[in-house]
């Protein structure tokens, strides 16, 4: 579904070069790496929306034009995404916001959008915030719109951008995570990409990470020896064992004055 | 050949900086001109479906940019068409059988005091809240986002407020002529020197179709005008929130100086054409 080929592509910041990846039908897979280091660049060339300068990319076959200009729009409603940060326009309700793609593209009424889209407020849990605006709702419910947005035309794929990206409390981020390890979404295919190295241990997901502009399977990190690799993950690792020891994070010990506790 | 060429070549700094200055505005002139291309192309490309979501957004766009600004157009309106019949009174008392004199003011009002105060009232408004508003959209990404679901944003963004605001400044233009005229009436009405019915009849025969007309087209095209530079300014914001408010400013003043340069170049081309 998704083929990319020695693709090299800048971020800017970044030089990404001589990338290859594949995701099949209901495959899923998470890029785990820091900040800046082009995964947000990366979904968007799977997108067609970044241009990219090296290889191929190519997107249920067809290959996708180098500058950028954005999908067809037969490929668009087959691909759902979710970015970092809200796109949920500010004057639209949380549910008109859902339904946007749906009355835009098939010319539904209100009444008519709104049928259809309440099924999809209700698997997401976020039915009374569809009322609401943008900005009286919260982060977490956010994304879950975002999300909601994204499959409203049942994609084949959806891509997510950090999805636990903002100022998420913890039952937000288990609740985020859970969606997306949820029965409804076994027949989506799925690339996630995040910083975070809790939502980099999705089940059943194919691992990556994006360091130094490459994207190196986890399996095969132990092979590549690199400086930028050898810090990322030696913090990786460090998370994960405090996790596995039962350790609290890091902020679970501040005390009411700000100091460390002993944890 | 670059500015720095130019002043190599000329042995002077000031024609290779007159030249750069020339080029960047030919540049922004062609921009623009693009932008209302792009609304023309997205305008006949526009599906069924796709055009039912717009009208609504245009509807809210002529809501927003006229109906809600018939207030502020009926106070300015009321004051200048009072502060022109007092002035005509004093400077000129038997003004009421001056044909000539009630043509020009008349004239006057409907071609070029109505057209562009109705359309500074859109930039202060309208001009400024759109360039803001899509600014903002910018920096979050919103219209990235909308691409990617497949939704054009000249359609989305564009055309609703290009029509909106070239429709509501049509219908200001032609409510700020009645007001002015309404209030004129009504301040001479209390003059008992002033032949109420003999200047009824002049102020008839004063408003021609003509000049109708061309305050109308000159509403249309000033509204668009102000709606595709604000467009423009606030869809050219790339990633901080501090673009904002220096491109907002820029759509403004550039608004207000290309409403009286096309305000001008339509009146001459129109006395040219039709007098």
């Amino acid at each position: 579904m998704i083929e990319m080929e020695n693709v090299s592509f800048s971020t800017g910041s970044t030089e990404v070069r001589g990338l290859s990846f594949r995701l099949g039908r209901k495959e899923k897979a998470v890029v785990l790496g820091p900040r800046f280091s082009g995964k947000s660049d990366l979904l968007l060339v799977c997108l067609g929306a970044h241009p990219y300068s090296d290889g191929t990319v190519r997107l249920f076959g067809q290959t996708l034009d180098m500058a950028g200009r954005g999908l067809p729009p037969d490929l668009a409603q087959k691909v759902g995404f979710v970015g970092k940060n809200s796109t949920l326009l500010d004057n639209l309700t949380v549910s008109a916001n859902v339904g946007l793609p749906l009355s835009y593209h098939t010319g539904l009424s209100a009444r008519e959008t709104a049928d259809k889209i309440g099924p999809l407020l209700e698997r997401f849990e976020i039915t009374k915030a569809g009322e609401l605006f943008p900005h009286q709702i919260s982060d977490a419910e956010v994304k879950l719109a975002m999300m909601a947005r994204a499959l409203v035309f049942d994609p084949e794929i959806l891509l997510i951008d950090e999805p636990t990206n903002g100022d998420l409390d913890p039952n937000s981020f288990v609740k985020i995570l859970r969606t997306m390890n949820s029965e409804d979404m076994k027949d989506v295919s799925l690339l996630v990409t995040t910083s975070s190295p809790s939502v980099a241990t999705m089940e059943g997901a194919a691992s990556y990470c994006m360091v130094d502009g490459a994207l190196i399977p986890r399996s095969e990190l132990g092979r590549v020896h690199n400086v930028a690799v050898d810090d990322f993950m030696g913090v990786v690792n460090d998370y994960s064992e405090r996790q596995a020891n039962g350790v609290r994070p890091f902020y679970a010990g501040l005390g009411p004055s700000g100091k460390r506790g002993t944890t | 050949m670059t500015a720095r060429e130019i002043d190599e070549r000329f042995q002077t700094p000031v024609v290779g900086r007159v030249y750069g200055w020339a080029a960047s505005k030919a540049g922004h002139l062609r921009d623009l001109l693009f932008l209302a291309a792009d609304f023309a192309g997205a305008l006949l490309a526009l599906k069924g479906s796709q055009w039912k979501y717009t009208r609504n957004l245009i509807y809210h766009q002529i809501i927003f940019s006229g109906i809600d600004a018939i207030y502020v157009v009926s106070v300015l309106s009321a004051i200048i068409g009072g502060v022109v019949m007092v002035e005509l009174m004093s400077f000129s008392p038997g003004f009421q059988t001056d044909s000539i004199l009630m043509n020009a003011m008349v004239g006057l009002i409907i071609r070029e005091i109505a057209p562009i105060f109705s359309t500074l009232i859109l930039v202060g408004r309208s001009g400024s809240a759109i360039a803001v508003e899509l600014g903002g959209m910018r920096v979050k990404r919103q219209d990235d986002a909308l691409e990617i679901m497949g939704i054009n944003v000249a359609p989305f963004f564009h055309m609703p407020r290009i029509i909106g605001m070239a429709v509501s400044n049509m219908m200001l233009n032609g409510y700020f002529v009645i007001m002015a005229l309404v209030c004129w009436i009504a301040i001479s009405s209390f003059d008992p020197k002033v032949d109420l019915a003999a200047m009824l009849g002049l102020l008839a025969g004063a408003v021609r179709f003509s000049d109708v007309m061309l305050g109308l087209f000159k509403g249309l095209m000033l509204g668009s005008m102000v709606a595709i530079v604000c467009i423009h300014h606030g869809m050219s914001v790339k990633n901080s929130a501090t673009e904002i408010p220096q491109r907002t400013s820029r759509a403004i003043m550039e608004s207000f100086m290309f409403c009286f340069v096309l305000d001008g170049v339509l009146s001459v081309v129109w006395h040219m054409v039709f007098a």
